[in-house]
């Protein structure tokens, strides 16, 4: 091959990527998303997080744990924008490092849970009789303990630790995906183009991963997003709790509870980290939202899709 | 009065700090200054000019009630034994033995009492000394007592070394004790308020709690509040209020919060955070009193790269004990030099040497010694106070002379659990004495066959802080006489062996502080703090 061909190759696919963005941007369905506000909105605080936890060591000058005990309880300065905690570490800095630590918590545990959920959803789903049966009546058992509560008790039985924080969020958030994975199963596999499949012999496992899951993501495309915002608010009240992340990790939920004793004298110490938090949700939630009405197979257009 | 002005220049320093806040500058100046002048405060009563000896009440008058927030709830299920009420703080209920605030025995409800055998100890009773009801307390009532709390609590005997039926009247005011084995420091381990003196007709389904305090127990709101009402017949000073109620406020910033809404005249024990603010409001004023205990991080001896002890006296050059109680501590307590209060007698703090800061001194230890990067692991229980910042601190220490830690933070039984099975290097800790016997702080620590180092002792033949050999028979010598002098002796020597060979890393000496309204007078607390009177408490408006 010649650089020439070379060169030709990696334009033609640029240019196709290029087209095929662009008509992603201007499909229905982008559009529908564009059209309101909040849902740019959510995108943007959701970017936003995404890129401080990507760039966080060329966002701020300071080390997360770096104490420095002459300067504690600094208030907002041009030199720590929202003050130093009663270490004397820096805010922001720990803020932006513990945007890592909550986006990468949320990524897991949705992970996680999404795939037990998907894994249980679909199998009660399409093998239907006693094997659904009990599926879901295990599910049932699970969602009928409150979830934080659940997960502190499991949280707490492990030890504190950010590990064990994931898995006890992802023991409680599996549930609520194994549902709505199943009851979007039940309708898809009545369909006739399953029957088909069906009739041609393919094999089971081929139907499920072929027709029945890339049919049945989307509202579950939409309940992660907004799970994210979830997980997010549980890790951080589990570790407020004392049953997260250890110190000095700068998660957000420890922040808050090690700051709360400087509450009337030092504000920035927990109102920084409370208003990441609520950023994060809400960003997660507005997306999500967003998502949602895009998504949403009750959409009329979807609805159509489906033959429903 | 020294104090008086390190308080205040302390005082001013922290204002600046919070204007500097204010007015949104970097506050670098501020922060160093306070650190300077935080040294050596924290002693004694003195409160500068919030000193309510000082005040002028003649335009006032006598409040005849009060109300005290305690952090602990007295009203326990637990309790019923005692009719209903914890007998720590209310003053309802007293001990055979008092302890003053120099941690010495005071005779209380007991007027004299002498060792006439090896194992027996005679008390002679006050007389004429009234319960709540009306009646005398005479040698039964005593005999009463010790053998509820022996049946009550399966860890009594074992504590105070008697067993049931092993308490004898010899007339109507002498009791006699046989201990189940030679315990000279017995006097000193009963002068602990649990061990009340109460009449047998305490009754707690009727709230009836029948002790001989200065103050009766009026009614009981669980969970709630204790109101009590001025004992008439009293033996001792009868208390200047006619009512004195303990409101249970749990959480210490709720109970800052209730004194400056007025809700209550005295919070004790509040967040260490709020200091600053307390001290810069007119109308509050705080009160600090020595307590027999101590913090310190327990080094781990038999735990590799921790049994060291280059590694051990390298942690040690590398903690600042002033910084931390300067910043942390909010100046709460004095910067610890040994793992024994000074209050106590026995304590060697004049005699032994302090490590310094030096961190050029700890890191040439550090490659002294066999340590490798190894990671120390930190443990802390989440309820000590503060526990989670000085373990932060530590860490940061260690840091700056390269050595790695990482820090575990335990609920308090998983860490009891951790700490004896010597999983951590690093074991931050406050331990003090609630009686007039402080021996029990050296013993259980230090002693091979102390509570923490008996499990692995047993089991291994190592434990966590025992030196074993010669510190093991100072600490019983020390244990087993009852002459101060040799007692001194032998436990400073232990201690002196203890710092040599790094066993712990002091970090201060605690102290207790309360909160109270600047309307309020004559609040006495108590080195041991459940000993704190209040019959001189005094509420003007």
């Amino acid at each position: 091959m010649t650089d020439a061909d070379d060169t030709t190759v990696a334009s033609t696919s640029k240019s196709t990527k290029r087209t095929r963005l662009r008509s992603l941007y201007h499909s229905r369905k982008a559009r529908q998303f564009r059209a309101n506000s909040l849902n740019i909105v959510g995108l943007v605080i959701v970017l936003a997080i995404i890129a401080s936890a990507l760039f966080a060591p060329f966002l701020t000058p300071y080390d997360p744990t770096e104490q420095n005990l002459e300067n504690r309880l600094e208030s907002p300065s041009l030199e720590h924008p929202m003050g130093t905690d009663q270490l004397g570490r820096d805010i922001l800095t720990r803020l932006v490092y513990g945007a890592q630590i909550s986006l990468r918590i949320g990524v897991i545990v949705v992970a996680i849970s999404l795939g037990i959920g998907t894994v249980v959803g679909v199998t009660a789903g399409y093998a239907g009789g006693y094997v659904d049966e009990a599926l879901m009546r295990f599910v049932d058992i699970l969602l009928a303990f409150p979830g934080l509560l659940l997960a502190l008790v499991i949280a707490g039985i492990l030890g504190p630790s950010l590990t064990n924080i994931m898995i006890a969020l992802a023991v409680v958030g599996w549930t609520r995906y194994a549902r709505v994975i199943r009851g979007s199963v039940l309708s898809v596999k009545e369909q006739e183009y399953i029957k088909a499949s069906q009739l041609m012999g393919v094999s089971r496992v081929r139907i499920i991963l072929r027709h029945i899951l890339p049919n049945v993501i989307g509202p579950v495309v939409v309940l992660a997003t907004i799970d994210m915002a979830g997980v997010i608010l549980g890790t951080a009240g589990l570790s407020f709790l004392g049953l997260g992340a250890q110190p000095p990790t700068p998660e957000w939920g420890t922040m808050i509870s090690e700051g709360r004793n400087y509450l009337q004298d030092a504000w920035w110490v927990v109102n920084f980290p409370g208003m990441a938090i609520m950023l994060a949700v809400l960003g997660f939630n507005l997306l999500g939202d967003g998502l949602r009405d895009v998504l949403d197979p009750r959409d009329t257009d979807a609805v159509q899709n489906k033959g429903l | 009065m020294t104090y008086d002005t390190s308080n205040k220049a302390r005082r001013t320093v922290l204002k600046t700090v919070g204007a500097a806040g204010l007015v949104g500058m970097a506050g670098c100046l501020g922060g160093d200054d306070s650190n300077e002048s935080g040294n050596g405060n924290g002693n004694g009563n003195g409160n500068g000019d919030d000193n309510p000896e000082d005040r002028d009440r003649s335009e006032q008058e006598r409040v005849p009630h009060a109300t005290i927030a305690i952090n602990d709830d007295p009203t326990r299920d637990d309790w019923n034994h005692y009719g209903g009420v914890i007998p720590y703080w209310t003053n309802i209920l007293e001990p055979l033995v008092w302890v003053s605030n120099e941690m010495e025995l005071v005779p209380w409800l007991a007027s004299d009492w002498e060792q006439t055998g090896e194992l027996t100890w005679e008390f002679s009773l006050r007389e004429g000394v009234q319960f709540h009801n009306g009646e005398e307390v005479t040698a039964d009532e005593v005999i009463f007592s010790f053998e509820t709390i022996l049946d009550e609590w399966v860890w009594a005997p074992g504590w105070l070394h008697i067993e049931s039926g092993n308490i004898v009247a010899l007339d109507e005011y002498t009791v006699e004790f046989t201990t189940t084995d030679p315990f000279p420091t017995f006097p000193g381990t009963i002068a602990h308020n649990l061990v009340a003196i109460q009449h047998p007709d305490r009754d707690h389904t009727e709230d009836r709690v029948i002790g001989t305090g200065p103050f009766q127990l009026e009614e009981i709101e669980q969970h709630q509040e204790v109101r009590t009402s001025a004992f008439e017949d009293y033996w001792n000073d009868e208390p200047i209020l006619e009512e004195l109620t303990f409101r249970v406020i749990e959480d210490p910033n709720t109970r800052t919060l209730s004194l400056e809404n007025r809700e209550i005249d005295v919070a004790l024990a509040p967040p260490r955070s709020r200091i600053a603010s307390i001290e810069s409001d007119d109308s509050l004023y705080l009160d600090r009193q020595n307590r027999p205990g101590a913090g310190y991080a327990g080094i781990n001896i038999h735990k590799s790269p921790t049994d060291d002890v280059a590694l051990r006296q390298a942690l040690n050059h590398a903690i600042s004990q002033e910084t931390t109680v300067d910043t942390i501590l909010e100046g709460v307590g004095d910067p610890g030099r040994g793992p024994i209060s000074p209050i106590i007698y026995w304590s060697a703090h004049d005699e032994i040497t302090d490590y310094e800061k030096d961190d050029d001194r700890a890191a040439d230890l550090v490659s002294e010694s066999d340590y490798d990067g190894e990671s120390l692991e930190i443990l802390v229980a989440n309820d000590l106070v503060d526990g989670r910042e000085m373990a932060q601190v530590i860490q940061g220490s260690l840091d700056g002379i390269g050595v790695n830690s990482d820090i575990q933070v335990l609920e308090r039984s998983a860490f009891s659990e951790a700490e004896r099975d010597g999983e951590a290097h690093l074991i931050l800790q406050e331990r003090g004495s609630n009686s007039g016997d402080a021996d029990y702080i050296i013993y259980e620590g230090f002693h091979s066959e102390g509570d923490l180092n008996q499990r692995l002792y047993e089991e291994e033949g190592t434990g966590l802080h025992n030196l074993g050999g010669e510190v093991d028979d100072l600490i019983e010598q020390g244990f087993q006489t009852g002459d101060e002098d040799e007692k001194a002796t032998a436990y400073k020597e232990a201690q002196q062996h203890i710092v040599d060979q790094a066993v712990t890393i002091p970090l201060y000496y605690s102290e207790f502080i309360a909160a109270a309204h600047e309307n309020i007078d004559g609040a006495e607390l108590g080195a041991i703090p459940q000993f704190s009177r209040w019959t001189d408490l005094e509420h003007w408006e």
